[in-house]
């Protein structure tokens, strides 16, 4: 019987794929925006199709030139063949249009690049507006922050499912947090906890390892204690607000924390590893040979 | 080819066909001339026979004679079933008189009821007569106020061209003065050249921007004068509308950022001095690219773009959207 792939394998083998769309990528000195859209391309394209039907090879180089030229940096099909041994453009051309039916022809892909500068900049706005917010920051440990939160994307965000998973402003806020988790932190609370801020400061200088878990109980107790001493009309009302608030940050982080999780959670397939689901899916893509090789075999045994 | 004489455009390239809205067969117009000028007569077409009348032929517009066709029943219903949208109260009722009309028109267009159909119109046009005959008085009024429209328009763009061309005469006198003035100077003052020269150079610019200055009013006067007078110019809308968006209110009119202030080209320094503002160098240095300037790029879109996408679908949570969706087959 022939051997089919199984999900798994599947899964491995387009993970080292993934990771050559980034290489041919550097090769032609393509923008990283290309690079994002080309990886989403391949991904969605194997998302509705499987490698014994396609063979990734071919359908990687489609997706690269095809996001070059969605993205706005056209290189010829000429040139860009020429730079890759043993494919031509005729493979590439009559890929490119099931490439573009499996994408339903989508072609603007949001990336978490734009959002991660617009966080960049409302690190600033919230942390160092109207003055410094964190004694240890300054623009240019943001400027800091911002260039590895890039590399993380580049590193994590591109070959990984997080794209299928999290939205884009998430993803940006995952790397952010991932990389710098005190500053995000403080900047998230600041944001999206406008309303005790103050008194939350005062407890995050004692721990900043810790998720917040048991801090905030307390927190909310006294903050409810608080208001309670005010007007007891408005009381309610500012209490749900708070609520609502408080759930809605907490949303935000466990979201985020799940992102960087799974995010990480991808490890590097090795190449005798995809080789040897290659071997496995080569009879899968050429069922001829396979047959040949058995009526080969039985001519041989009948002999 | 017509196909009663046989002419062929080759032999008479400039022959022309007329139809007959009663039964829309081609006839070249030297046939029409020769069997309808004696009066109403049988279509010559065979099995056609329908009686035609010379004045009725007319010239087709659309290559495609259904289209044609449609168009003339259009127009006919259209003559009667005259209410714009004004006449009714509400939209819903409007648009149950709008789907009545294309009812109509269907039905003679695709031959079903023809009969019943014309005789409903008939009888919708004699008991609204008075109904359409005043809603077409109003329409020519309507468009005699545009035609009044378009002229007092014209009649303001020649007063401009007047007044321009009154300036731009004095002007030149102006200067042949100057020249006569300059010259005179030289044969008698005892300043150099160059000294003349500039002082010269400097009244003439200030007399050039006190005259660009007092055109500019005049305009302003004529401006206010023609739109005060003008009728259609007080239907414009006068409040700031949101652009259109096929969503009901996906428009984020509180967004989730305050921005700080962004400086212009000529107030960003080489120095990094971001006070107040965002900081970031490279921005900063494209900022005062002439080039891009030029097309339209200003710094403060980019920030506004960048911090809109961080915001688009921060709250939308995909696994808790998932979990409450109704599991569905895909």
């Amino acid at each position: 019987m022939i051997s089919l792939l199984t999900p798994e394998e599947e899964a491995t083998y387009l993970d080292f794929y993934s990771n050559n769309i980034i290489k041919t990528c550097n090769f032609f000195k393509m923008p990283t925006q290309v690079k994002l859209t080309a990886a989403s391309f391949f991904k969605k394209f194997y998302l509705v199709n499987s490698v014994m039907e396609y063979h990734p090879k071919n359908i990687l180089y489609t997706c690269v030139f095809l996001a070059a030229k969605s993205e706005n940096y056209f290189i010829s099909i000429d040139s860009f063949v020429r730079a890759l041994q043993g494919t031509e453009a005729a493979h590439i051309l009559d890929l490119e249009f099931i490439v573009l039916q499996s994408l339903k022809f989508t072609l603007l892909v949001h990336h978490p690049v734009r959002p991660l500068y617009g966080f960049f900049l409302d690190f600033q706005a919230v942390l160092l507006h109207p003055e410094p917010v964190m004694y240890d920051v300054s623009v240019d440990t943001l400027g800091n922050l911002y260039n590895r939160a890039k590399d993380w994307l580049n590193e994590h965000a591109v070959t990984s499912d997080v794209t299928f998973l999290f939205t884009p402003p998430q993803i940006a806020l995952a790397a952010m947090y991932d990389t710098d988790k005190r500053i995000t932190d403080r900047y998230l609370k600041r944001k999206f906890l406008k309303e005790d801020k103050e008194k939350l400061n005062v407890i995050k200088e004692g721990d900043e390892e810790q998720p917040d878990q048991n801090t905030e109980p307390q927190n909310e107790e006294s903050e409810k204690q608080g208001v309670v001493k005010e007007e007891s009309e408005t009381n309610s009302h500012h209490n749900i607000k708070l609520h609502t608030q408080r759930e809605h940050y907490e949303t935000l982080v466990r979201t985020i924390r799940k992102c960087i999780k799974i995010a990480k959670e991808v490890k590097p397939t090795t190449r005798e590893e995809s080789k040897e689901i290659d071997k496995k899916c080569f009879f899968a893509l050429n069922p001829k040979k396979l047959i040949d090789k058995r009526i080969k075999r039985l001519a041989l045994e009948e002999k | 080819m017509c196909p009663i004489c046989k002419t062929d455009k080759y032999l008479s390239p400039n022959m022309t066909f007329l139809i007959n809205p009663e039964c829309y067969h081609k006839i070249c117009e030297s046939c029409v001339d020769r069997i309808f000028s004696l009066g109403p007569a049988p279509c010559p077409y065979p099995k056609c026979g329908k009686i035609l009348r010379k004045n009725k032929f007319k010239q087709q517009v659309f290559d495609d004679l259904r289209i044609e066709r449609e168009i003339d029943i259009r127009k006919k219903v259209g003559n009667v079933y005259n209410k714009t949208e004004e006449d009714f109260p509400s939209l819903k009722e409007y648009n149950q008189y709008l789907e009545n009309i294309e009812e109509i028109v269907f039905k003679l267009n695709n031959d079903v009821d023809v009969v019943e159909t014309l005789a409903e119109l008939d009888k919708y046009e004699q008991e609204h007569k008075l109904e359409i005959l005043e809603k077409n008085m109003r329409e020519s009024e309507k468009s005699a106020d545009l035609v009044k429209y378009q002229e007092a328009m014209e009649r303001l763009k020649q007063e401009k061209r007047k007044i321009q061309e009154k300036m731009d005469l004095e002007d030149l006198n102006f200067q042949r003065e100057q020249q006569q003035k300059l010259l005179d100077k030289m044969a008698t003052s005892s300043e150099t050249t160059e000294e003349i020269l500039k002082q010269l150079e400097v009244q003439k610019q200030s007399r050039l921007t006190s005259r660009r200055k007092q055109l500019q009013s005049i305009n302003e006067n004529l401006d206010r004068q023609f739109n005060s007078a003008n009728p259609f110019h007080k239907h414009l809308p006068e409040e700031v509308q949101t652009p259109f968006t096929p969503f009901k209110g996906d428009r984020d009119l509180n967004k989730k950022y305050t921005m700080l202030p962004v400086l212009d080209a000529e107030e960003i320094m080489d120095t990094d001095n971001s006070h107040g503002s965002y900081y970031d160098p490279y921005m900063n240095k494209l900022a005062k690219v002439k080039e891009f300037l030029g097309a339209g790029w200003r710094l403060n879109h980019v920030y506004e773009r960048a911090l809109d996408e961080a915001f688009i679908g921060l709250g939308c949570i995909i696994e808790q959207e998932k979990t409450s969706a109704k599991p569905t087959l895909v």
